[in-house]
């Protein structure tokens, strides 16, 4: 990945935050993200590691996240009904 | 299909001895000490729990020759927030198919999603019933997003199948 570097006086963004990415969205979807340089630091450091093989888990968002806990916890899944079961 | 299954054991390991009692380890590292110890045979019992519930079965076995199923679990939106789950109908997330409330489709009564990280084994005496069916637009989708959850690199594959085809197509004209 190429690296364009812009002034700060040039473009309007909200302050970075150390462990914070703040996607930017465009019609409800994410267009933009914005993370700090320590991130960008781990980003780039990741990169040269695993080249274009990015395993997939790095690229897991936080919802996708939550689901999975839900899924694998079986928090929040269908109650299996018996006696519809015994009625088909 | 609805099925039982087990969640995955993790630490602390609950493991049945020979006699039916009940041993607690707090990491696999002490568990396999104590089967070096022989005090736990290496085939051992795990106690793990097991909810039914339903899973997307991801092969057909029309032979029955292969008795386990590769399977995913499902999971309702109703722990996510109205944002969430507005972008989970949307579609916006790679590991995540949305199931919309179709219980003449799915047989679910709510609305749904397949976690393509949640990939789990089912032994056909596991299955109770048949839930639903995806129609085949979903199970194909579904098969691109687990082949990419599961880091299966298709550029290959599809590079030499597109390569086959032109050839085809050239030794045709």
């Amino acid at each position: 990945m190429k690296t364009r570097t812009v002034a700060a006086n040039d473009v309007r963004i909200p302050d970075p935050v150390s462990g914070e990415v703040v996607v930017v969205e465009r019609y409800g979807r994410p267009y933009a993200a914005i993370i700090d340089t320590d991130a960008l630091d781990m980003f780039l450091r990741m990169q040269a590691v695993f080249g274009e093989h990015v395993p997939h888990e790095m690229g897991v968002s936080d919802l996708e996240l939550t689901v999975h806990r839900l899924a694998e916890s079986g928090e929040d899944t269908e109650e299996f009904d018996y006696a519809a079961f015994l009625a088909r | 299909m609805w099925a039982t299954t087990t969640f995955q054991p993790e630490a602390p390991f609950r493991v049945m001895r020979a006699d039916g009692s009940i041993a607690v380890f707090d990491t696999v590292h002490h568990l396999a000490e104590a089967i070096g110890q022989h005090k736990i045979s290496i085939a051992h019992t795990f106690l793990v729990d097991a909810k039914i519930r339903p899973v997307v079965i991801l092969q057909g076995r029309p032979r029955g020759a292969l008795p386990e199923y590769a399977a995913l679990k499902l999971t309702r939106l109703a722990k996510l927030t109205d944002d969430g789950r507005k972008r989970v109908r949307q579609g916006l997330y790679p590991d995540l198919l949305y199931l919309a409330e179709d219980a003449g489709k799915y047989g679910l009564p709510t609305e749904n999603a397949i976690d393509v990280n949640s990939l789990v084994r089912v032994h056909r005496d596991a299955i109770i019933a048949v839930a639903g069916r995806l129609d085949s637009a979903e199970i194909t989708t579904l098969g691109h997003k687990l082949a990419a959850a599961l880091d299966i690199d298709l550029r290959g594959p599809i590079r030499e199948g597109v390569v086959a085809h032109l050839e085809a197509l050239r030794q045709r004209d």
